[in-house]
């Protein structure tokens, strides 16, 4: 039996877009609008935390990552109230200057402006406790990392990041214990609910039509709150429906609805954009113990416009540090032997949009799908990338230097860098390149041709049909996206209250 | 007596083991991924993958088992822990066949998951482990008390 719902607005995922627009729209329910808020993924609370790696895996989409069809790049999303923001490290980035009026320009978006755009940022850093940290924020990973930098002459730069009263455990991607960080599952959702949005976890939609959504409602994993409404299959009614369940999910519940919605875009899917990223490691004679401490404070862009990316500190758990080892056995063994003397950081890559890379459907459930080729200048640059963070560790004093992206397991002096690390080694498969900041899919334009939404986010030819996230980016940000998903995702919601 | 497996079959887990041996082999008293409590692990967590992967891992198993047959005259499970990192490193720098390089990635990362995700690991790597005094275990602390 089908158990149907009436509201005026349906959100479809709680993460940085779905949370900030139920936020927004939330003081209508004073005025009696009816808003329920939904979530593929259980609603986890900070005490289910456990800070174990093995366990805190099923917080993602897939209990880890998603791989591309080819297997050259894998992408984390969270599956959770919250969304990506529960197990993000809370690094808040303005989008670039001029990024947002390029898309403007680029795309036919004569409603959307850079100036707008940057004038909610200050609010919403406020809102999410988004600051530069003190330098009690600096543990021996990121200090290291800068000593690097700086001994090179490169630029050192302080990520933003949305903490308060933060422990400074280090467990940031494995869901906060103490509730510091600031995402959706902490500010928006629960202000949202507070003030009469009602939030439904563990439904996951189907299909969508210009009315309402149709969705299954599963059981609540034991000890997360469960829905009062029954199990099974749900229609959801609703005036305005908006769909901001994440890059992986948005367009495959749109191309799920093709039979419902009529024809859409051909450009529904494409021009995904992923950041692709990769890890590397040094070893160092002293301890380090980068699992203490809040674990990216720095980046350095020296590589931003010569060859399209970011390095980046970081840390990782002992099993996702292992798995970006080269090769088996003792090697493996005896460097993860030195973890607690081991330094880490980021790769991230600023990728093009391109027409064959998309999200499609497949199998009669239409489970989302990747179809992504890492291009030529991505390539380019990740090989780059390695060489330069082997150039840092090395500055700072590293015994030894490992990159997945090498034809041997390690090298132990900055002369080993570029005849060890080639394009040629960059095999899909052998490496698997990461990825956390999907976008694209149902880009923002003017012609429906070539985009799949308005500069609303509204759904070319169905209005009441609203995209709250980075889904809508025509192309990457280069840096973390969310905060830029926040301030389109209060523009949508500035236009949907104003229709209701 | 352990749990039964949920993703490997009696002839899957006899090659999973075997490469688990070479990915952390065990050094001195130290068990390696190939111990009884990582590969339930690992078990666990291939059972949760979508089924399409499941699907994939089966296949690549079977077929890590019996290709070395052609090479070596004998199933992967038979053959020394040498040969048999020699043979998981010639798959995994093939040039011509992505899928193969990409089954011994999977398979390697869950041996690392079944290792590295282990306690056991712990003491040996300088990792402390979870945070005890996290709101997750006090709340469990006062329920048992």
């Amino acid at each position: 039996m089908i158990t149907t719902l009436e509201y005026d607005v349906v959100i479809v995922g709680s993460g940085a877009g779905g949370g900030t627009i139920a936020a927004r729209l939330s003081p209508l329910c004073e005025s009696g609008a009816r808003i329920a808020l939904l979530e593929a993924g259980p609603h986890y609370t900070r005490e289910h935390f456990n800070t174990r790696e093995r366990d805190m895996i099923g917080l993602f989409i897939d209990r880890g990552a998603m791989p591309s069809n080819n297997y050259e790049i894998a992408v984390s999303a969270a599956s959770c109230v919250g969304g990506s923001t529960a197990v993000y490290t809370g690094v808040t980035f303005r989008a670039p200057d001029g990024l947002i009026d390029g898309w403007a320009r680029d795309f036919g978006l004569d409603e959307l402006s850079g100036a707008d755009i940057e004038a909610r940022f200050p609010r919403l850093e406020g809102e999410i406790d988004a600051h530069f940290p003190g330098d009690e924020y600096e543990n021996a990973n990121n200090r290291l990392f800068r000593e690097g930098c700086e001994s090179l002459g490169w630029p050192v730069k302080q990520f933003r990041v949305n903490v308060a009263r933060c422990e400074r455990c280090g467990f940031c991607n494995l869901g906060c214990p103490y509730g510091a960080k600031r995402g959706t599952l902490e500010v928006q959702v629960p202000r949202a609910v507070e003030r009469g949005v009602e939030l439904i976890p563990n439904c996951r939609v189907h299909t969508i039509d210009d009315d309402g959504v149709n969705a299954v409602l599963g059981d609540a994993p034991e000890g997360t709150m469960a829905s009062r409404h029954p199990t099974g299959p749900l229609r959801i009614e609703a005036k305005r429906i908006v769909i901001a369940a994440g890059t992986l999910n948005s367009s495959a519940i749109l191309m799920r609805s093709r039979s419902r919605l009529g024809d859409l875009s051909p450009a529904l899917g494409r021009y995904l954009t992923l950041h692709p990223a990769l890890t590397s490691f040094g070893r160092m004679p002293e301890p380090v113990r980068g699992f203490d401490g809040f674990p990216k404070l720095h980046y350095t862009d020296r590589f931003s416009e010569s060859h399209h990316y970011y390095i980046e500190t970081a840390f990782y758990f002992p099993f996702v540090t292992a798995k970006s080892l080269p090769g088996f056995g003792s090697d493996i063994r005896r460097f993860m032997g030195s973890y607690d003397h081991l330094t880490c950081a980021l790769t991230l890559v600023h990728d093009e949009p391109e027409h064959h890379n998309r999200m499609t459907i497949a199998g009669p459930e239409g489970r989302p799908e990747i179809d992504y080729r890492l291009s030529q200048r991505s390539r380019d640059a990740i090989v780059h990338a390695q060489q330069s963070t082997g150039r840092i560790f090395f500055e700072a004093g590293a015994e030894e230097y490992v990159s997945p992206v090498s034809n041997r397991f390690s090298m132990t002096s900055p002369a080993d860098l570029e005849p060890v690390i080639t394009v040629g080694d960059l095999q899909s498969g052998r490496v698997v390149v990461s990825s956390a900041h999907p976008m694209g899919g149902c880009r923002m334009g003017s012609d429906p041709d070539t985009s799949v939404t308005n500069a609303w986010g509204e759904l070319h030819g169905h209005p009441a049909v609203v995209v709250g996230d980075a889904s809508v980016f025509p192309t990457s940000t280069k840096v973390n996206p969310y905060l830029t998903v926040m301030a389109l995702a209060e523009r949508c919601a500035e236009r949907i209250a104003a229709g209701l | 007596m352990g749990e039964p497996y949920r993703f490997l079959d009696a002839g899957g887990a006899a090659t999973f083991r075997a490469l688990a041996a070479c990915v952390v082999p065990p050094q001195g008293e130290a068990p390696g991924a190939a111990h009884d409590a990582c590969v339930a692990l690992a078990d666990r967590s291939l059972s949760e993958r979508p089924e399409r992967d499941q699907r994939l891992l089966r296949i690549f198993l079977r077929a890590l088992e019996w290709l070395p047959l052609l090479r070596y005259g004998r199933r992967f499970s038979r053959l020394d822990l040498a040969r048999r990192t020699a043979f998981l490193t010639l798959l995994e720098r093939n040039r011509s066949v992505g899928k193969l390089r990409a089954g011994v990635f999977g398979l390697k990362t869950y041996a690392l998951l079944g290792y590295y995700g282990s306690d056991l690991s712990f003491a040996e790597i300088g990792y402390p482990g979870p945070r005890l005094d996290a709101p997750y275990y006090q709340l469990r602390r006062k329920g048992e008390a």
